[in-house]
């Protein structure tokens, strides 16, 4: 083979671009091969024409070759975030796949798992969340801020273990932009909860958001496939408006709204 | 003299206060990038990446740094860099 390839994984691409970035700050000549590598881009692709044309003149190159790919890793790395989080949960029960216009949805799930620092820490949790959910819709700052974000879905907190709390929601949208409202929004009521999380970052979120943002990234478990949607195409604001188009009273009674803090 | 004394007091803190929150970053992404999990790894170098962007990232701050790229590209260098390269 001319060409053999090297795989490269996202750490080392990672590395590559703090090397990037060091040896402009001290004006230093980065080596070609790191450039390459910083260049990298795209999570389908990953590999590098290798200059050595020999696997076996060179070993490791050899060895790298045939590391797991960059997906392969990263599925491996949540999985094993999941394994550190997650409860053990009962087997589900096999069920048909969706349709194919459930793939894919406008909707997209965060499945965000804090863990308590201490017993005490967790106590305090239960006591600041219950605090929140015992407050009428119109006074529970977390409602009001969702209400106004007008991109949820679902939300609610739940306790899992014996140590950690889940954040699980259903939204429309990117990511790193819900995530901003959150911080713009309900700040204050983060700050509040992550004094007692382990590895939480810096506080306050509206200042580090950068942090913050990428924090959440490390605890959401993922969905494992595809989430399923009944309703792929339709945003909240489609659906509020739909619902509003429609007297009260025409719905049947278990269909009519009701408003709840989450 | 007095009011340009206390402007420069002021500069000084605000710069004194920035670094330290600089600094603060940086041990929360130099735990990042030093954890079990990829994941992680990858977001803690991303971070450093940014802090090393940053003005108050001086020679010193950059050489603390170098330490993360090279605990993970040390071992492709040898095998990535052309022959005498």
């Amino acid at each position: 083979m001319d060409n053999p390839s090297l795989r490269v994984t996202e750490e080392q691409i990672a590395a590559a671009q703090l090397r990037l970035a060091l040896d402009e700050k001290l004006g230093r000549p980065t080596p070609e091969w790191v450039r390459r590598i910083a260049a990298t881009t795209g999570v389908e692709s990953r590999e590098l024409q290798h200059p050595s044309p020999d696997p076996e003149a060179n070993p490791v190159a050899a060895r790298m070759s045939r590391s797991e790919d960059l997906t392969q890793s990263m599925d491996e790395a949540r999985e094993e975030m999941a394994a550190q989080t997650r409860p053990a949960l009962p087997a589900r029960p096999q069920v048909a796949p969706p349709p194919l216009n459930a793939l894919s949805p406008i909707q997209n799930p965060l499945t965000a798992v804090m863990t308590a620092k201490s017993p005490e820490d967790y106590a305090a949790l239960q006591r600041l969340v219950k605090h929140f959910q015992s407050l009428p819709p119109d006074q529970n700052p977390v409602a009001i801020a969702l209400n106004k974000l007008g991109n949820m879905h679902f939300a609610w907190f739940a306790f899992l273990g014996t140590n950690q709390l889940g954040m699980i929601t259903t939204y429309d949208g990117e990511f790193e932009a819900y995530i901003n409202n959150f911080i713009d929004n309900i700040g204050d009521v983060f700050n509040a909860l992550l004094t007692h999380i382990v590895s939480a970052p810096p506080l306050p979120v509206q200042t580090y958001r950068q942090e913050f943002i990428a924090y959440i990234r490390t605890i959401d478990c993922r969905c494992v496939g595809t989430l399923y949607s009944a309703y792929p195409d339709l945003t909240v604001g489609d659906i509020i408006d739909m619902a509003s188009a429609v007297p009260e009273s025409k719905l049947p009674q278990q269909n009519r709204p009701t408003r709840k803090p989450w | 003299m007095t009011a340009g004394g206390a402007l420069l007091g002021v500069r000084l803190g605000v710069r004194g206060s920035n670094r330290a929150e600089w600094w603060r970053r940086f041990t929360w992404a130099a735990d990042l990038a030093l954890d079990n999990s990829p994941v992680k790894r990858v977001v803690g170098l991303k971070l450093l990446t940014k802090l090393a962007q940053s003005d108050l990232a001086q020679r010193d701050e950059c050489l603390l740094l170098d330490v993360f790229q090279e605990r993970v590209l040390d071992e492709l260098s040898h095998d990535t860099k052309p022959p005498g390269g």
